[in-house]
């Protein structure tokens, strides 16, 4: 299993979710909080690669290049056919520190 | 008679392939290019050609929309050309990708708008406009070029995603491109709502 720091809790103080790119899972990640819950998900679109952020009114996740929307699980709420999911990662809270566990 | 003749030159750090992608990936222009088109379907598509129909809003005159149907249609591995007529004026865009390193390329689109009759008077307007539109579509597209450039070399697959094994997450082959690209379902793609979306079979004439 491995073990990677994310970012200390209080980057998500202002504005809710950041987009990290983390070199040892290859991936790009997005980190965000809807009612103090934390997630975290690829923010690499499955459609075609695009960039996802949050969208802190709808509390939907948003792909800007084709108009995607996901719900905080990761599916796809506004293309029925689109089965494709968000990566979802696990994490562990240590410290006011957050952990990708894998 | 009077013909505006104009190229624009570009390299790019992404491969060829990826610049056509972004040309035939129709579906963003709706997202990416909402400035500039107000909406957008395509009534026929195949391996080589779309017929697209536009309403644009012009460069600097938002409150102005044109209507326009293009014919867009792959001439060669490199090469992608439109013919258009916006304001009754027709319109000729060749657009050439050419590989000129790892995933790097040049980009020379030319523009051709031939003018007669009265409309000659609006040549040194859309000789004003080409290249704030041509400059505005490519900073648009650009940050999609070289993610989609940087996610294929993560070994990302259309409607799937990134590999689950973390080891998998890497490409250094060849980046393909095929057309038609593969859309969203009908049901869910304004794009391709039209009733007369390929209509009929392609070989129908076979």
């Amino acid at each position: 299993m491995i073990k990677i720091k994310i970012c200390n809790l209080s980057r998500l103080e202002d504005k809710n979710y950041f987009i990290k790119w983390v070199k040892e899972l290859n991936d790009e990640l997005i980190v965000f909080k809807i009612d103090k819950k934390i997630y975290i998900k690829s923010s690499i679109c499955p459609h075609f690669g695009g960039p996802i952020t949050y969208n802190q009114t709808e509390k939907i996740l948003h792909c800007h290049w084709h108009g995607l929307k996901f719900s905080h699980e990761g599916k796809c709420l506004n293309q029925k056919s689109f089965k494709a999911c968000l990566n979802n990662y696990n994490f562990e809270l240590q410290d006011n520190y957050i952990y990708i566990t894998k | 008679m009077k013909i505006l003749d104009v190229t624009f030159k570009r390299k790019v750090n992404c491969s060829a392939n990826v610049c056509l992608w972004n040309h035939w990936d129709h579906d963003h222009i709706n997202y990416v290019h909402k400035g500039f088109y107000n909406e957008s379907e395509i009534f026929y598509e195949d391996d080589r050609v779309v017929l697209l129909y536009h309403k644009l809003k012009i460069p600097l005159m938002p409150f102005f929309t044109v209507n326009t149907l293009d014919m867009t249609a792959l001439k060669n591995k490199n090469t992608v050309c439109t013919y258009g007529f916006q304001f009754g004026i027709p319109s000729l865009s060749t657009a050439t990708y050419k590989d000129i390193g790892k995933d790097k390329c040049s980009v020379s689109i030319n523009y051709k708008f031939k003018f007669s009759g009265v409309r000659i008077l609006l040549y040194p307007l859309i000789k004003f406009l080409l290249p704030k539109w041509n400059n505005k579509t490519w900073y648009e597209d650009l940050p999609l070029k070289l993610r989609r450039q940087k996610v294929k070399r993560m070994n990302f697959k259309d409607f799937k995603g990134l590999p689950n094994k973390i080891e998998k997450r890497k490409f250094l082959g060849t980046i393909n491109f095929k057309i038609p690209i593969t859309r969203l379902r009908k049901s869910d793609n304004k794009l391709i709502k039209h009733p007369f979306y390929n209509f009929g079979s392609k070989d129908a004439h076979k």
